[in-house]
C-alpha cells in the first residue's frame, strides 16, 4: 500500500467516525411506517402499507346523488377510484380545491378509495410505542377512526377501519 | 431458501384449489348428465380423464387422502369404461358422496398451517372401501348407448389454445386503459411541440434582417480600435429586442471599451443566430418525431384494444358451467325433478359480460325451479313428463348482439295473480291494470318489491330477485323479453351485446357538466320552443304524437343549477319498458361507443347512476340510470323550474330593488331558478320608475339605498292607487326592532333579515303572499 493510499484511508476513516451515530435499538422496537398529509390545518397519517399511490388531484368528476363526503371520481391507471373528503366525514372546516391537493389511494382486500389531502405528503417511520392511544381532546366521528396520536401530534388514522367502515360505503336505491 | 418454501407451497395450494374446484364442477355436471341421460362413451371418457387429472394435481400438493379418494374413483370409472356401461344408481350415489367429500377437503383450511385438512377418518375409509367394492360388484347395470351424442361438458384443450387466468386478463385490460393515457399524453406532447415550432416562425422573420445587419457590422468587428466608424451608429431596428447599438463618439468613456462591448454583442448576436437556427431545426425535428410517436401510439393502442377484445371472447359454456348440477340440486331440494339442457354454448362472448350474467342467470334458474315448474305429480296430472325440462340456448342475433333464451316447460306466469298482487301493493291502480296488455302484465314480475308469492309454491318474498335480473341486464345495455304460455311454460329472452365496448351513449351537457344517457333507452331527441309546453296537474308536459309526455329538467333531477330561459328546449325522449318521458338538457353533444365501468368498490350503487364512461380524451362521464331517474322524478315534490317556465305566459314578474350588485344578482338567480321573471332596479328611484312602466306581481326591496330608501319606496307604493295592493317584501341588514316596526308601518307585507336570509324562506314568503293575492 502506497503512502497516498494510506492517507486516503485515514481521511475516509476520519469521515466515517465523524458521521457515525450509535445505532438505535431497531430490532427491539416495532416501527410504524407512516404516510402523512395535511388536512384542515392538521397533520394526519396512515400506515404506509395501506397506501397504494399518492397522486395530484386531477380531472375530478363530481357525482350527483352521493353523500357529501364523496368528492367525486378519478381515473387511475384505467381503474375508477372514488375520492373521499374526510373533512366532510369528520365535520372539519372545508376550503376550496387548489393545485396542491393530493390524493392518497388506500387499499385493503376488496376495498379501495382515495383520501383528499390539502397539501403535499411525506413518509416516515415512528416507533409503535410512541403512539399515544388515548385521545381525550378528540371527539366525534374522528375518534372512532384513530389509531393514536404520534409524538409530533399527528393524528394517525386507522386505515383498516376506514377501509372496512360501512359508513363510508355507498349503496343507495331510489 | 427456507422462507421461499412456504410461499411456494402456498402458491401451489392456491393453484390446486382453483384447478380442483373447476374439475369438481365439471365432474358434477357430467355426473348429472350421466344420471339423467343415458351414458355415452364420450362422457365416461371425459369423467375418467378429469378424475385422473385431479389425482395428479392432488399428488403435486401432497394431499394424500384427496389423492387416495381420486384413485378409487378413477378405478371405478376405469372399470365402467372397460365394461362399456354407465354407472348404476348406487354407484352414482357413491360417486356423489365422494365428490362432496373432495369438495369438503378442498374448502377446509387448517388455521395454523393454512394447509388443507386432509385427514384420514372412518367415513373416508368407508367411502374408499365402498368404491372399491363397487368396481367389481356394480349393483345395477345401465347399458351404454352407442349413439355418440355430443358431450355436454367436455373440457378438452383445443390445440393452439392456452389457459389464462381471468385475473391476468383483467390486469391486461387495465393496462390497455393505461395505454390510453399514454396515448393521450403523447398526443398532447406532440401538439405542444407543434406549437413551439409555430412560435419559431416569428424568429424566421427577424433572422434575415439580423444577419443582414450583422454583415454590415462584420468588417468593423474584427478591429475594435476602429470603433469610431459611423457604421456603428446604425440602428438595428429590426432586431427582436429593438436594441439600439450606438457608438458615442464623443462620450466620456474610452472608445476601446465601447468597441469591446460592441464586439461582444456582435459575436453574441452571431452565436445566437446560429444557436436559434439549430434549435429551430431541432424543435421541428422533435415535433415531427412526437407527431409520429403520437400516431404510432394511437394505432398501437387501438390495435391492442381490439386484439384484447378478441382475447376476452370466451365460449358461453364458461357461463353455464355447474348449472346443470345446480338445477338438479335445487329441484331435489324442492322435491321436484328437472333437467337443464344447453345449446349454442360454443358461441363466443366477452368474458366480462358472461361474468356479469352469471348471477342473473342463477336467479332465473332458481326462480324457474321454485316457482315455474310443478311437482312431478302436478306435471303428470297435467299430462306432461314428470321431469321438467329447462333449457338455455345461445343464439347469435346480429354481428354484435347475442341472445340468451332461458325457457322452462312449467306452468308459466299467472298474469292475473301478478296483476292482482301489483294492485294490492299499490304498484298500479285497477284502472291502469286493465289497460295493460298481457306482455305488460308479465313484465310486472320485474318490479322490485313485488313479491311473486301468488305464483310460487312454498317460498315467498323473492320479488327482488327478478328486479335484480332486469337491472343487471339493462346495465349491460341489454333487454329482456318474456314469452309466456300459461300452462305450457315460460321463456325469457335476453338480448345482449357481444362486447362490452359496444355500449352506445348520448353525451349531454347539463349545468356545465357532462352526462351520458344510454342510447338503448332513447327514442329520439327533439328541439322544441319553450312555448310548446303545457302544464297538467302542476307538472310540465309536452304533447307529442297525440300523447302528453311528462317533462323534467335533468339539471333539476340531478340537483344542479339549471340554465335559465332557453327559448328552444333541447329534449330527449326517453323510452324504457317501464316508462316514457322527456328530459330537458342544456346541450346535446354527440353519441359514441363507450366501455361502461363501475364506480369502484366504495360506490357500490349510486342512485340514478349506472356507471362511468371514459371518453377518448380521458374524461370520466357518469352514465345515467334512466329507470332510477324516472322513479326519482315521479317522487320529486318540489315544483319543477321547467314547469314554471312552461307556463311562461303566466310567469309572474317580480321587481327587485337593491343597490348592492352581489345581493342583486344573488336574489335574481334565486328567484329565476324558482321560475319567476325578474326585473332589477339599482335604487328606490329606479324601482319607482319601473313600477310606473309595467305591472309586477311583487316588489322585493332593500332598505338602505341611495336616494329613495326602502321605507319611503314602500310608503310611496302604498299611497299609489294602482299599486296599493302590491305585495312588498323588505330585505335588509338592519336588525333593530324599531326598523321592523317602521317597515311594517310603511306598509310592507314581510320583512326578511339578510343575516337570516335563506332562499327557501324568501320563496316561502313570496309563495304565501302571491297566493293570498290571488284568492280574494
Amino acid at each position: 500500500m502506497s503512502g497516498t493510499d494510506r492517507s486516503v484511508q485515514a481521511v475516509l476513516q476520519a469521515r466515517a467516525r465523524k458521521l457515525a451515530v450509535v445505532e438505535t435499538q431497531l430490532q427491539d422496537e416495532p416501527e410504524l411506517q407512516l404516510v402523512y398529509f395535511e388536512l384542515a390545518q392538521e397533520t394526519y397519517a396512515v400506515e404506509a402499507h395501506y397506501v397504494v399511490e399518492v397522486l395530484p388531484l386531477q380531472h375530478l368528476t363530481p357525482l350527483p346523488y352521493t353523500p357529501d363526503f364523496v368528492l367525486g371520481i378519478v381515473g387511475v391507471h384505467g381503474h375508477i377510484v372514488s375520492v373521499i373528503d374526510l373533512r366532510s366525514f369528520f365535520d372539519l372546516p372545508r376550503q376550496g380545491l387548489s393545485d396542491l391537493n393530493r390524493i392518497v389511494i388506500l387499499r385493503d382486500g376488496q376495498m379501495k378509495f382515495a383520501l383528499l389531502t390539502d397539501r403535499a405528503v411525506g413518509s416516515c417511520s415512528v416507533p409503535k410505542q410512541s403512539l399515544q392511544t388515548s385521545q381525550p381532546h378528540l371527539n366525534g366521528v374522528r375518534r372512532d377512526y384513530l389509531l393514536g396520536i404520534s409524538t409530533a401530534s399527528w393524528a394517525v388514522l386507522d386505515a383498516a377501519k376506514l377501509l372496512s367502515s360501512p359508513q363510508l360505503r355507498v349503496e343507495s336505491y331510489v | 431458501m427456507t422462507t421461499q418454501q412456504p410461499q411456494l407451497q402456498q402458491r401451489l395450494l392456491t393453484a390446486f384449489r382453483q384447478e380442483a374446484t373447476e374439475r369438481l364442477g365439471s365432474l358434477r355436471d357430467a355426473l348429472a348428465s350421466l344420471e339423467q341421460a343415458d351414458a355415452t362413451p364420450d362422457v365416461l371418457e371425459t369423467v375418467y380423464r378429469e378424475v385422473h387429472s385431479l389425482k395428479g394435481a392432488a399428488r403435486a400438493v401432497n394431499a394424500q387422502q384427496f389423492e387416495r379418494l381420486c384413485q378409487k374413483l378413477e378405478s371405478l370409472f376405469s372399470a365402467l369404461k372397460q365394461h362399456q356401461r354407465g354407472p348404476g344408481q348406487g354407484q352414482i350415489t357413491l360417486i356423489n358422496q365422494a365428490l362432496q367429500r373432495l369438495q369438503r377437503i378442498l374448502n377446509s383450511t387448517d388455521e395454523h398451517t393454512t394447509k388443507l385438512v386432509d385427514a384420514d377418518d372412518d367415513t373416508l375409509q368407508a367411502l374408499c372401501t365402498a368404491l372399491e367394492q363397487s368396481c367389481t360388484d356394480p349393483d345395477i347395470q345401465v347399458p351404454v348407448e352407442q349413439a355418440a351424442a355430443p358431450a355436454e361438458v367436455a373440457i378438452t384443450a383445443e390445440p393452439g389454445k392456452l389457459r389464462v387466468s381471468s385475473q391476468a386478463l383483467d390486469k391486461l385490460w387495465f393496462c390497455a386503459e393505461d395505454l390510453l393515457d399514454t396515448r393521450l399524453e403523447s398526443a398532447e406532447l406532440a401538439s405542444e411541440l407543434k406549437q413551439a415550432q409555430a412560435d419559431f416562425t416569428c424568429w424566421h422573420r427577424y433572422r434575415y434582417e439580423l444577419s443582414a445587419a450583422l454583415r454590415v457590422l462584420q468588417p468593423a468587428s474584427g478591429s475594435p480600435s476602429d470603433s469610431a466608424v459611423p457604421t456603428f451608429t446604425t440602428t438595428i431596428s429590426a432586431a427582436k429586442t429593438n436594441t439600439t447599438i450606438t457608438a458615442h463618439a464623443s462620450n466620456t468613456e474610452p472608445n476601446s471599451v465601447t468597441a469591446q462591448a460592441q464586439h461582444s454583442l456582435i459575436v453574441f448576436a452571431q452565436w445566437a443566430t446560429e444557436f436559434l437556427q439549430q434549435w429551430d431545426y431541432r424543435i421541428s425535428q422533435l415535433a415531427r418525431m412526437a407527431a409520429q410517436l403520437a400516431m404510432r401510439s394511437t394505432s398501437l393502442e387501438t390495435a391492442f384494444r381490439q386484439e384484447l377484445q378478441q382475447v376476452l371472447l370466451m365460449p358461453c359454456a364458461s357461463l353455464t358451467e355447474g348449472m346443470p348440477a345446480m338445477v338438479q340440486e335445487l329441484a331435489e331440494a324442492a322435491s321436484k325433478s328437472a333437467t337443464l339442457t344447453i345449446s349454442g354454448a360454443e358461441y363466443q362472448v366477452d368474458k366480462r359480460i358472461l361474468e356479469e350474467l352469471r348471477s342473473p342467470l342463477q336467479h332465473l334458474l332458481r326462480n324457474a325451479v321454485d316457482h315455474g315448474i310443478e311437482t312431478v305429480q302436478q306435471r303428470k296430472s297435467a299430462g306432461k313428463a314428470g321431469s321438467a325440462r329447462l333449457s338455455i340456448d345461445f343464439i347469435q342475433l346480429s354481428s354484435n348482439r347475442f341472445g340468451l333464451r332461458f325457457s322452462d316447460d312449467g306452468r308459466g306466469i299467472d298474469t292475473e295473480a301478478v296483476t292482482a298482487k301489483a294492485i294490492q301493493q299499490g304498484v298500479l291502480t285497477r284502472q291502469q291494470a286493465s289497460a295493460l296488455s298481457d306482455a305488460e302484465r308479465c313484465r310486472l314480475i320485474f318490479r322490485s318489491g313485488l313479491s311473486t308469492s301468488p305464483m310460487l309454491t312454498e317460498l315467498s318474498g323473492r320479488g327482488l330477485g327478478l328486479a335484480i335480473v332486469e337491472e343487471k341486464v339493462l346495465r349491460l345495455n341489454g333487454d329482456i323479453e318474456i314469452c309466456n304460455q300459461p300452462g305450457q311454460g315460460c321463456s325469457f329472452m335476453l338480448a345482449l351485446p357481444v362486447s362490452l365496448s359496444t355500449y352506445r351513449i348520448l353525451l349531454v351537457r347539463v349545468a356545465g357538466q357532462l352526462f351520458a344517457i344510454p342510447c338503448q333507452s332513447i327514442n329520439r331527441v327533439l328541439r322544441m320552443p319553450a312555448t310548446a309546453l303545457r302544464s297538467v296537474e302542476n307538472r310540465a308536459v309536452l304533447p307529442i304524437a297525440e300523447q302528453s309526455l311528462p317533462l323534467w329538467s335533468l339539471a333539476d333531477l340531478l340537483q344542479l343549477t339549471p340554465q335559465h330561459n332557453q327559448k328552444m328546449l333541447q329534449l330527449i325522449l326517453v323510452e324504457t319498458t317501464e316508462c316514457q318521458y322527456l328530459l330537458q338538457v342544456d346541450e346535446i353533444l354527440t353519441d359514441q361507443d363507450i366501455t361502461l365501468k363501475s364506480l369502484g368498490p366504495q360506490l357500490k350503487r349510486v342512485t340514478c347512476i349506472t356507471g362511468v364512461a371514459r371518453l377518448g380524451n380521458g374524461q370520466l362521464v357518469p352514465v345515467l340510470n334512466m329507470q332510477d331517474l324516472y322513479k326519482r322524478a315521479c317522487r320529486t315534490e318540489r315544483p319543477m323550474p321547467v314547469q314554471q317556465s312552461a307556463t311562461s305566459a303566466e310567469r309572474q314578474k317580480l321587481l327587485v330593488a337593491e343597490d348592492s350588485i352581489t345581493s342583486r344578482s344573488l336574489m335574481k338567480s334565486i328567484l329565476e331558478t324558482a321560475g319567476f321573471q325578474v326585473v332589477t332596479a339599482v335604487d328606490g328611484v329606479d324601482a319607482w320608475q319601473a313600477l310606473q312602466q309595467s305591472d309586477f306581481a311583487a316588489l322585493i326591496s332593500d332598505i338602505e339605498m341611495p336616494g329613495l330608501d326602502g321605507f319611503s319606496l314602500t310608503a310611496k307604493v302604498r299611497s299609489d292607487s294602482r299599486l296599493a295592493n302590491l305585495p312588498v317584501v323588505l330585505v335588509t341588514a338592519l336588525q333593530s326592532k324599531e326598523d321592523r316596526v317602521r317597515g311594517l308601518e310603511a306598509g310592507a307585507n314581510a320583512y326578511i333579515l339578510k343575516s337570516s336570509f335563506e332562499q327557501d324562506h324568501l320563496l316561502d314568503i313570496l309563495q304565501q303572499l302571491l297566493s293570498q293575492e290571488q284568492e280574494p
